[in-house]
């Protein structure tokens, strides 16, 4: 405590490496409180993110989509002909060439969904 | 003389099929003739599933009936934005008319029908519509037209008249 009083007291460069040292201490005992940034990211709640599906040639595309609860599915009918994004729990009912429709999803579970203009058109929403 | 190439063999396929085309004219169909044409098919596809509405009680029949007033519909309707962006208007043709009196023919003799005997002649109708429609527009129309735009745009609809034709194989197997 005194060497640093009188490194203090000599100024200039010595009271730049005394900052330093004082930054770097405060520095590591707030990783030893809260841990590393890249810890931080991993503990904080992910950002809800927004899906595209593109509905086009009578597919949906991606067939299948993972998603977090909060997340936000959108689907894009780019056919000419209308389409349906039709799941026991959800229904987005006719989306005409170019129309779109969105989904929060909130549940954790598998939803297997199709058309049902065209059955054979079929996609899957994943949240877990 | 490409361009002539295809529009005489659009007018032979359109000659040669079960729809006639006694009139079309030497130098085949020009775009917005062939716009007439397609839509006045689409039209026609339409015709033949409000029958199907009226006289069937096979839900299976009806399903494809709804889907076809929807698809061929929202076809039209992108035909109607795109000739109205373009500023253009489909030209009536002799192609037109025949298509219109020989559907009127079917449509008269299918009302007549009853029952199973209807079903299956109106499966077996569209199942032969869509196979020559889909046909026509693939190796005849889509390469003589000229704007791109309107080509996209066959492309699309040979798309779902594809699909059409598959639904209408299931059909006529499920009725026999």
């Amino acid at each position: 405590m005194r060497a640093i009083a009188l490194n203090f007291a000599a100024g200039g460069r010595n009271r730049g490496l005394l900052s330093a040292f004082v930054g770097l201490w405060a520095l590591l005992g707030f990783m030893a409180v809260f841990g590393s940034s890249d810890e931080l990211s991993a503990k904080a709640p992910a950002k809800p993110q927004v899906h595209i599906v593109e509905i086009h040639h009578f597919q949906f595309s991606p067939a299948v989509v993972e998603a977090r609860p909060g997340d936000t599915i959108t689907w894009k009918n780019l056919d000419a002909a209308p389409h349906t994004a039709t799941a026991k729990q959800w229904d987005s009912a006719k989306l005409n060439h170019s129309q779109s429709w969105s989904l929060k999803v909130t549940d954790k579970g598998t939803f297997e969904y199709i058309c049902t203009y065209h059955p054979a058109m079929k996609g899957k929403v994943v949240v877990k | 003389m490409i361009r002539n190439l295809t529009r005489v063999a659009a007018a032979a396929l359109l000659a040669s099929a079960t729809i006639s085309a006694p009139a079309m004219a030497d130098e085949g169909p020009t775009d917005m003739q062939i716009a007439h044409i397609a839509y006045t098919a689409g039209n026609l596809d339409i015709r033949y599933a409000h029958l199907a509405l009226a006289k069937s009680s096979n839900p299976e029949v009806r399903k494809f009936a709804e889907l076809m007033i929807q698809d061929h519909a929202a076809v039209n309707d992108l035909a109607v934005g795109l000739l109205t962006k373009l500023g253009a208007s489909p030209e009536d043709n002799a192609t037109s008319q025949q298509l219109i009196a020989d559907a009127n023919a079917k449509l008269n003799a299918m009302a007549q029908m009853q029952g199973a005997e209807f079903d299956r002649a109106y499966a077996a109708n569209e199942l032969g519509y869509h196979q020559f429609v889909n046909k026509t527009v693939e190796t005849a129309f889509i390469p003589a037209v000229d704007n791109k735009e309107f080509k996209d745009l066959l492309g699309q609809a040979l798309e779902i008249f594809k699909v059409h034709e598959k639904h209408a194989e299931h059909m006529v197997r499920v009725l026999k």
